[in-house]
């Protein structure tokens, strides 16, 4: 019996992703790849570098449409979403953190993780407290009107990571999120951030190089040419 | 709400400056273009708008005071004035005379009037009096300073002395100015006593001008008559056709510049903001968030560019008048509001191709 926990949150079919060039031949950079992520579940991919771990996650973060196959996120096909449906459904309820923390210089650290609820039409005042709330949990309250520049890259991530949670999203996914960041620092934020997912009950797929976080997920699928060559549980 | 877009332009204080700064100067030269085609305009139409005429009367395929011949006998006033409805009547005879101030030569449109009669004299006058004598003139302001004339100081037209007696303003056209002297002094210049140009009537009270104009065609079909307004417009369509494909064109090439100095700041950030922009999409900013983050930001530098113009004309204008004091610039709220609708207009063609861009950038570039 489900006991609602263990029901997958993510469920991609035969993914199949190829890039067209006009001058070299074309790549199929996921081949037929199929994944269930359950919920609360944290996920690494791993594998080396043109294995199609992002291709696979820009689907899975409805960035990229799959040639083939057919991705569910929270029981919903999103294949089969237009491009403004898309838009709608990333911002209620995928999460992104990049390698490059991708925060906009221009606002403060509170601006910026009050924006996806921005983005959602959330009026100010409230968005600001719910970003105070996240702000509080993630320890940067004592910067919130900081610009990102003057931030540490610790700092940076926490903020990237705050502003991926704030609006409660069923998923999270981070793309190489210690790949800026020193050893003692990265290991800090997917920590944090596997604390603050699971105290939410909200679904982390991470696609990384880094060896040193394995022992953070739950379940790590290697890939390799574009496949799943083996999943394991550390 | 967040000021993204305030924040986005501020990020880059030094490409925001020159951008306002280069719509400022276009919205200062559209300004003032507006402001010399107002001057124009009073000062081509102020005498007819300010005369006490009801009904102007010309020969027949004349149909205004600045660019057309018209010439009629003197003496038709004692029959104008016999006529129903007709309280006063007097001529005003109009002669291009060609003289040399200062060694400059001249064209003036010089108009001759009875002082005698409440008809035809030029109304505002700011030094002297209206009520000059044969051998005097009444000459605009803009002209006396061009020339550095004072009242008592003479003119030679024709070969003959005139000593300016008054000075008056609204009377500058800019190309040529206005001067009035009596009409007997203009009927000897031109060589024909008895001539007048036009004949100005006014009506007693209550007696509407296109009664009477109908009935004055039955007795006079030679000539044309038009009331205060048609002849007021004839002129202004006059003016018009001579400077406003000029002031358009200028303005016109302003715009362009403006809007592609917009562009250029526009484009350039969304350049260099690619990533920034990718990632607003990833996170899931609609598309309309995305145009209207671009045409706010396009609006900012507008405003700004708009308000760095009205400062430059209002402290440039009064300099360059100081220099070119033949130039006659008014500058109404009309003007104000009309600049003000332009530079908005620039913005949002400047924000075309930034927004065209946008549209091309995939939120996977935030993976880049």
């Amino acid at each position: 019996m489900s006991d609602g926990f263990h029901l997958p949150v993510i469920e991609a079919e035969n993914l199949t992703k190829v890039y067209f060039n006009h001058s070299h031949p074309s790549v199929q950079a996921v081949k037929g790849v199929g994944l269930k992520i359950e919920r609360g579940e944290m996920v690494l991919i791993s594998g080396p570098n043109g294995s199609g771990k992002t291709t696979l996650l820009s689907m899975l973060g409805c960035l990229l449409k799959p040639h083939a196959g057919t991705i569910k996120i929270c029981g919903r096909e999103v294949t089969a979403l237009g491009q403004k449906e898309l838009t709608e459904f990333r911002l209620r309820n995928i999460g992104f953190i990049f390698q490059n923390f991708r925060l906009l210089d221009s606002l403060t650290v509170m601006e910026n993780i009050e924006l996806p609820l921005v983005l959602a039409g959330i009026r100010r005042p409230v968005s600001r407290e719910r970003a105070a709330a996240v702000i509080e949990e993630l320890r940067m309250s004592h910067r919130p009107d900081f610009h990102p520049s003057v931030l540490s890259g610790g700092e940076k991530q926490r903020v990237a990571i705050a502003r991926a949670l704030v609006n409660d999203p069923a998923v999270i996914l981070a793309d190489e999120p210690t790949g800026s960041l020193d050893s003692n620092a990265g290991q800090a934020a997917v920590h944090l951030l596997r604390d603050v997912a699971r105290k939410h009950g909200q679904t982390v797929v991470i696609v990384s190089h880094d060896e040193r976080i394995r022992h953070f997920a739950d379940r790590i699928i290697s890939m390799e040419d574009g496949r799943v060559k083996k999943e394991e549980r550390p | 709400m967040i000021p993204i877009a305030r924040r986005m332009i501020w990020r880059d204080k030094s490409r925001f400056f020159i951008t306002a700064g280069g719509l400022g100067l276009t919205a200062m030269l559209m300004m003032f273009l507006l402001g010399v085609y107002e001057g124009v305009k009073r000062g081509s139409t102020g005498y007819v708008q300010e005369s006490r005429a009801d009904i102007w009367v010309c020969e027949s395929n004349s149909t205004n005071l600045l660019r057309s011949s018209s010439f009629m006998p003197a003496a038709l006033a004692a029959d104008f004035q016999k006529a129903d409805g007709i309280r006063s009547a007097a001529g005003i005879l109009r002669v291009l005379a060609s003289t040399k101030i200062k060694g400059k030569p001249i064209t003036l449109f010089l108009f001759g009037f009875n002082p005698k009669e409440p008809l035809g004299k030029p109304s505002r006058i700011i030094k002297g009096s209206a009520e000059i004598n044969p051998g005097e003139l009444i000459v605009d302001r803009a002209f006396a300073a061009r020339f550095h004339l004072v009242p008592g100081d003479s003119i030679e037209i024709h070969g003959r002395s005139f000593r300016i007696a008054a000075i008056g303003e609204g009377m500058n056209a800019v190309v040529t100015q206005f001067v009035f002297t009596t009409l007997e002094d203009a009927q000897k210049l031109l060589g024909f006593p008895g001539v007048v140009s036009f004949h100005l009537l006014s009506l007693k009270p209550g007696v509407p001008a296109e009664t009477v104009i109908r009935n004055l065609k039955k007795s006079h079909p030679a000539l044309s008559f038009f009331t205060k307004k048609e002849f007021l417009q004839n002129n202004l369509d006059e003016m018009e056709t001579g400077v406003l494909p000029i002031f358009w064109t200028i303005a016109l090439l302003g715009g362009i510049i403006g809007s592609a100095i917009m562009a250029l700041m526009l484009y350039g950030s969304v350049l260099e903001k690619r990533e920034d922009y990718a990632l607003l999409k990833a996170i899931g900013a609609r598309p309309r968030f995305l145009l209207f983050l671009i045409v706010k930001q396009s609006l900012i530098g507008s405003i700004a560019g708009f308000i760095i113009g009205l400062a430059l004309d209002t402290v440039l204008s009064p300099a360059l008048l100081k220099l070119v004091p033949g130039l006659s610039v008014i500058m109404t709220l009309r003007s104000v509001f009309l600049v003000l609708a332009a530079v908005l207009l620039i913005g949002g063609l400047g924000s075309w191709a930034p927004v065209r861009k946008l549209s091309r950038i995939f939120p996977m570039e935030v993976f880049r």
